[in-house]
């Protein structure tokens, strides 16, 4: 069989086949799994690669952060283990940042597929595990060895038998052992489910290699991202995106140049990677990187490593979006996240129809509690609600939204009924989304009080304190983040902190960026934000310059927003925006002076950073 | 036992009748278009043809059952009821905030179905209750008669109450239901803890909303039809098909409308039994195809695999998450975007593509000649003689067979360089594969191996793509019933009346409350068998099935187990681990060990006798040989070919006749397509049994 021997009927079936099986895999892994990030964020992944270790086909739900990731974990792999020495019953296993997905808790699990004796295929998961050891899920770490267990490649299987050595290795270095084995279990038996399964497909199409589809597959998608590519206009397109950082902002600069069907995407200038944990790794980067390029160019076509190939992404050694061992990076999406950003804020007026404004819900903020629960066993939260995400060009941004990652908040009940915590607020939050012709998303607002008789440890992953989402094409910024320990106590954005019985967390989450100037918005909408209490009176009159406001009102649109049981301090802060109109700046463009912008933001827009640990 | 009985389905196109006479052991169908201003004209209508044909008089007829798109129309349209929530402080975005997932990860222009209660009439009511129950803040009804002042201004004619943690403690939600009835009595109130006591505040609250929005509409209408039926005198009450495959009263109905939103499929996978039954067989994928969609639903033992998971109006047909979700009992079902309508097209890739886009009956395949353009399906079926352009409907429509290849070649054989028959047979192909890869992940998603399935096909397309289907999932048998065109009104007059009751209680097994368990069943069960007895149910014919959804504590998804019966204490903790180990292993192949388990939703299902019915045919038939109308050549797959095949007309085969493929059987409503080597014997029902090779 060659290449041209695939007719385009008899591969989108084949094809089909493939992804299907992959999916099967996934089903599996995803309903067995303990780990929340993999249940309901769908933080995992499942590929099918050839024997060479490129891609056939990947699980349709899979998250963004692992897009064409699994073949150069695969690369890595088999220059440990080349291709002939790998022997039926054998299990690859490593976690390593470096060759992995970018921190210790994802595990990556390798299966060789044989056919006839003849070694034919790969099957490669990713999932992410409740706990990997070390200090835990948190952004302070100063090395990787403070994070946790690494562990290298090697072989969990070896020809059927179990390495014994390795699980109570991990047994003893982890804090959930039964979970993380009980996962890891999964993961195996998944791997173990996509050989039976192709196997069964190349006895039914009697066929006896892979390669040749693979290729086949390999060649379309990147002929239609070249084809995406070709319809933009040659040129260069920057854009320079803030984050809030650690103890200064990260500075990520972009430079994207088109030409012809070939796209080059260089981060030269981003800032040098630092002594805590939120660098990001070449992988990671270059996932959320393809990730973005592909929802932008080509979003419809199915997923394929093939349609990266166009792309040229380079990523300075020793920058905090490729940090050099021994970096800490548990938590890199602080970071990493924030590529999606700029690929988008860099493409704003290349495709002005396509592009988003800025997220709230990036970078994904998160709180980490674990403690004792109701019955005496251990528990450990990870809180995933979402700020909003950027208004479109054709409508308004998504609220409370995850984006570039995929995770969801979940139920109140379920979590108060597994862990010492009560909820007493849980609500979109007035005035968070970004102002413009379309509304930016609104972020949450979110009150937690611990319950229980034992002390919490809470650790925080949040950005966006500092610096709001960008709007784009004239939209104003979403609004910030925010914690706060019992209504005044400010909390580390990126820490840790012990929360005793009675203490309440207040939680912020930043909305997203508007698209297009607020003035031009349907005066309908701006009335029905109003109403809704979407937005305050003062901002429907300040930023939206609705007529028949008076200045001197403040109590209309509260009717239906306001709460008995919010606090004066809250409702304060959610009359902010007039104070965000100032630092309002489209911050993408050709140009690279428009950084300038982002300065007059850290000026104007910067709250004190007392409290970060 | 009643001798005549009535069945009537209200479809989006179509509202069927199946009269039953059970003495005779015959059936009377009848069609009527949908007449959506009033569904009631159509369904009186069509009632009336139907007793006239059947010699019979309204009060010969002593029991109807009746299934409708109402409800699910009544959502999709936004046509319902102005309805107000009232929920806990610092909870109104619950149905808002959702599950905060995209459906469609690549889609920057996604959009998500907007809330049934738009954010200014969702109100708060200060007072809250922990997780176990206990009340963490009083309740504080001060603000009562301001809010309904206001719903009153707004013109609110429902009112949905979900409030946090009511699922294990309701008094909260009852006492400001209390307050409505007294403030507020011209408004319909539903208690979510009293329609589905079930921990998630989402999916809970947009339960109780939509069965709100729903319920002003659904009372009005039932209660209409309840008049008109006795006004004709009928001799029997009137029932309604639930979703979970059950029949419940009118005033069950009323006051859980949600429970009626997929009568009509429920209906289809209930006659899918039935037939399934007559043919000796227990395990199927039963197999509806139309012009829009395919739903395939698993057959365990005779029984349809039930869920307790559904979504409302979608934003997306075809993509989960993008609709409301409702906790309500429904036949478990997948539905592809794969119908005689769903359009065929090159991507960027330059890969062929078919669906889940449909042409609708609106302009409707090329073959159709209404304007149509861009080939469909069905145009790829009457390219390859599974259809006949003469033949269409009984003869009734003439398809344009030129038309369907001209499309085919400028929109799919041109751009891709192969023939038109090429062309035709990779779009066939390739729904055909779209509806095998969707059903082999749902079957092993249930953990089972497919291989052991028969298939049942009905609907307009079902038998013109079962064989191929069955062909490609390497199933061994398929069976095509006999006037199937009428499926789920017929299903309605097989199912038995039903009361699903469910509790919730979260807690791990080995420090379960046993004295509260037992009570809660206690109390569903006599509630249960009340509700039976006075709709005339005898307490010996009440069969109880008990579940819970289980899970490893700390996993969040819920594997459905049974429930021992009989008195619940500490000597059963094995029983229902084991249980539910035996679940898990069924869909997972193993299960983790020494992890504590914990249970959420205690469940029960009460059913009534379930009615037997037996249909006899014969009457119908006559000898195989005159039943050939001729000979015509259809492509079969398998041998990449076209082959003479014999053509015969359905309604002239007799029992006991043995035939071989290929062959055509040419029905009003659909076509059965039958490939070579394959044997065929029309059994004592008239089903066509249909072994592969």
């Amino acid at each position: 069989m060659t290449d041209v021997a695939i007719d385009p009927i008899s591969l989108e079936i084949l094809w089909g086949r493939l992804v299907s099986i992959v999916d099967e895999s996934a089903g599996a892994l995803q309903r067995t799994s303990f780990s929340t990030t993999v249940r309901e964020s769908n933080d995992f992944a499942c590929v099918l690669l050839g024997p060479d270790g490129t891609t056939l086909a990947e699980n349709t739900v899979g998250v963004p952060s692992f897009a064409g990731v699994m073949s150069l974990v695969m690369r890595r792999v088999l220059e440990r283990y080349p291709p002939n020495t790998w022997k039926p019953g054998d299990v690859g296993l490593t976690n390593d940042p470096w060759i992995n997905t970018g921190h210790l808790p994802d595990t990556t699990i390798i299966t060789p597929i044989f056919h006839r004796d003849k070694l034919v295929a790969f099957s490669g998961n990713t999932a992410h595990k409740a706990d990997i050891g070390g200090g835990g899920y948190a952004a302070d770490a100063t090395e990787i060895y403070v994070e946790g267990l690494r562990i290298p490649i090697c072989k969990l299987y070896d020809a059927g038998r179990l390495n014994e050595l390795l699980v109570e290795i991990i047994r003893n270095n982890v804090r959930v052992s039964e979970s993380v084995l009980g996962d890891l279990h999964a993961q195996v038996a998944a791997g173990h489910v996509c050989s039976l399964r192709v196997k069964g497909f190349l006895d039914e199409q009697g066929i006896t290699e892979l390669n040749t589809i693979g290729r086949a597959i390999q060649t379309r998608a990147e002929a239609a991202m070249r084809q995406a590519i070709a319809r933009l206009p040659d040129g260069v397109y920057t854009s320079v995106v803030r984050s809030d950082g650690f103890d200064a902002p990260t500075d990520i600069h972009t430079k994207i140049t088109v030409k012809g069907d070939g796209l080059t995407l260089d981060f030269a200038g981003t800032s040098p990677q630092i002594r805590r944990g939120i660098n990001s790794v070449y992988n990671y980067t270059y996932a959320f990187t393809c990730y973005t390029l592909k929802c932008l160019l080509d979003p419809q076509t199915r997923k394929n490593e093939g349609s990266y190939k166009p792309f040229r992404i380079i990523v300075p050694e020793g920058s905090i979006l490729n940090a050099r061992f021994p970096a800490p990076v548990t938590a890199r999406s602080m970071t990493g996240h924030f590529v999606s950003s700029a690929v988008l804020l860099a493409l704003a007026d290349a495709l002005p129809e396509r592009v988003i404004a800025d997220s709230g819900s990036c970078p994904g903020l998160r709180v980490a509690l674990r403690g004792i629960n109701a019955h005496g066993g251990n528990f450990a939260q990870v809180l995933f609600p979402n700020g909003g995400m950027g208004a479109r060009s054709h409508a308004d941004g998504l609220s409370a939204t995850g984006f570039p990652t995929n995770a969801g908040g979940g139920s109140v009940e379920i979590m108060e009924s597994v862990s010492p915590l009560v909820f007493w607020e849980r609500e979109l939050k007035q005035d968070s989304g970004g102002a413009g012709k379309f509304r930016g998303g609104l972020g949450q607002h979110i009150v937690i009080e611990a319950v229980g008789d034992s002390a919490l440890d809470a650790s925080t992953m949040f950005d966006r304190v500092d610096f709001p989402p960008m709007g784009v094409h004239g939209g104003l910024p979403g609004g910030r983040s925010r914690l706060r320990l019992n209504g005044t106590g400010p909390v580390p954005s990126k820490g840790q902190f012990r929360m005793h019985k009675g203490d309440r967390l207040t939680v912020d989450y930043a909305g997203g960026g508007g698209y297009g100037k607020p003035a031009q918005r349907d005066r309908e909408l701006v009335r029905e934000d109003l109403r809704a209490g979407r937005i305050s009176a003062a901002a429907a009159r300040d930023l939206y310059k609705l007529k028949g406001i008076p200045a001197a009102e403040k109590s209309t649109g509260k009717r239906a927003t306001k709460k008995p049981g919010a606090s004066a301090a809250a409702r304060k802060a959610n009359a902010a925006p007039k104070a965000r109109a100032t630092v309002a700046r489209p911050a993408s463009g050709r140009r690279a002076a428009d950084a300038g912008n982002l300065k007059r933001t850290a000026r104007t827009g910067a709250p004190g950073k007392a409290g970060r640990s | 036992m009643s001798r005549f009985r009535v069945g009537v389905d209200i479809g989006g196109t179509f509202t069927d009748f199946v009269l039953v006479d059970e003495k005779e052991k015959r059936i009377h169908l009848g069609k009527r278009l949908t007449t959506h201003d009033n569904y009631l004209d159509a369904v009186m209508q069509g009632f009336d043809e139907l007793v006239a044909a059947a010699g019979i008089t309204a009060m010969d007829v002593e029991g109807v059952v009746h299934g409708t798109t109402l409800v699910t129309n009544t959502v999709i349209e936004r046509k319902g009821a102005r309805t107000a929530l009232i929920t806990t402080e610092g909870a109104r975005d619950v149905i808002e905030i959702g599950t905060e997932l995209r459906y469609d990860i690549y889609d920057l222009g996604m959009v998500r179905v907007t809330p049934l209660v738009p954010r200014h009439l969702r109100l708060e009511i200060r007072g809250r209750l922990g997780y176990d129950g206990r009340e963490l803040r009083a309740l504080d009804l001060e603000r009562m008669p301001k809010l309904v002042a206001m719903m009153r201004r707004e013109g609110i004619t429902a009112v949905a109450v979900s409030m946090l943690h009511s699922y294990v403690n309701p008094k909260h939600e009852i006492a400001v239901g209390r307050a409505l009835k007294r403030l507020f009595p011209e408004a319909e109130v539903t208690l979510s803890s009293a329609l589905v006591p079930e921990i998630r505040e989402f999916e809970r609250t947009s339960t109780a909303i939509v069965n709100a929005y729903v319920q002003p509409m659904v009372s009005k209408y039932l209660r209409e039809m309840e008049r008109q039926l006795a006004e004709r005198r009928v001799n029997g009450p009137l029932y309604l098909m639930l979703s979970g495959g059950g029949l419940g009263s009118v005033d069950e109905a009323v006051a859980a409308p949600v429970q009626i939103i997929e009568s009509g499929p429920a209906g289809g996978a209930i006659a899918a039994c039935f037939y399934g039954r007559n043919a000796g067989v227990h395990d199927m994928i039963s197999f509806d195809m139309g012009g829009t969609t395919a739903k395939m639903c698993l057959i365990n033992g005779g029984s349809p695999t039930r869920t307790h998971n559904f979504e409302a109006a979608r934003v997306h047909r075809f993509k989960k998450g993008s609709g409301i979700p409702l906790r309500v009992p429904v036949i478990d079902m997948i539905e592809i975007g794969a119908g005689g309508g769903s359009l065929a097209r090159v991507d960027a890739m330059g890969l062929l593509k078919v669906g889940p886009e449909s042409s609708g009956s609106a302009p409707g395949p090329a073959c159709y000649g209404l304007g149509g353009e861009r080939p469909t399906v069905t145009d790829a079926d009457v390219a390859l003689g599974y259809l006949d352009p003469g033949f269409f409907l009984g003869g009734s429509m003439r398809l344009d067979r030129a038309a369907a290849e001209r499309a085919i070649k400028t929109h799919i054989a041109g751009p891709l360089g192969i023939s038109v028959t090429e062309a035709a047979a990779g779009i066939q192909e390739i729904v055909n594969e779209n509806m095998a890869t969707a059903t082999r992940l749902y079957v092993a998603e249930a953990g089972r191996d497919i291989r052991r399935y028969a298939m049942l096909a009905f609907g307009g397309a079902g038998p013109v793509h079962a064989y191929r289907l069955a062909q490609i999932l390497g199933l061994k048998k398929l069976i095509c019933p006999y006037a199937a065109g009428t499926a789920s009104a017929l299903g309605f007059l097989v199912a038995p009346l039903t009361v699903e009751q469910v509790r919730s209680y979260v807690a791990p097994l080995e420090k379960l409350d046993w004295k509260r368990l037992q009570k809660l069943y206690t109390d569903m069960e006599t509630s249960a068998i009340a509700s039976l007895q006075a709709l005339g149910v005898a307490r010996h014919e009440i069969d109880f099935t008990r579940t819970v959804d289980m899970r490893f504590s700390g996993q969040g998804y819920e594997v459905e187990a049974p429930v021992v019966a009989g008195h619940l204490d500490a000597t059963r903790t094995n029983d229902i681990r084991d249980a539910f180990l035996e679940v898990y292993k069924q869909l997972f192949e193993r299960a983790p060990e020494g992890l504590p388990i914990e249970g959420l939703s205690w469940r029960l299902r009460a059913t009534g006798r379930r009615p037997e019915l037996t249909l006899d045919f014969r009457g119908d038939s006559v000898d195989p040989g005159k039943a050939k109308k001729g000979m015509r050549k259809v492509y079969f797959h398998h041998e990449r070919a076209f082959i003479d095949a014999p053509v015969y007309d359905r309604y002239k085969l007799a029992p006991g006749g043995v035939l071989q493929g290929p062959a055509v059987f040419e029905e009003r409503e659909s076509t059965v397509v039958v490939g070579p080597g394959s044997r065929i014997e029309i059994d004592s029902s008239l089903n066509l049994v249909i072994s592969l090779p």
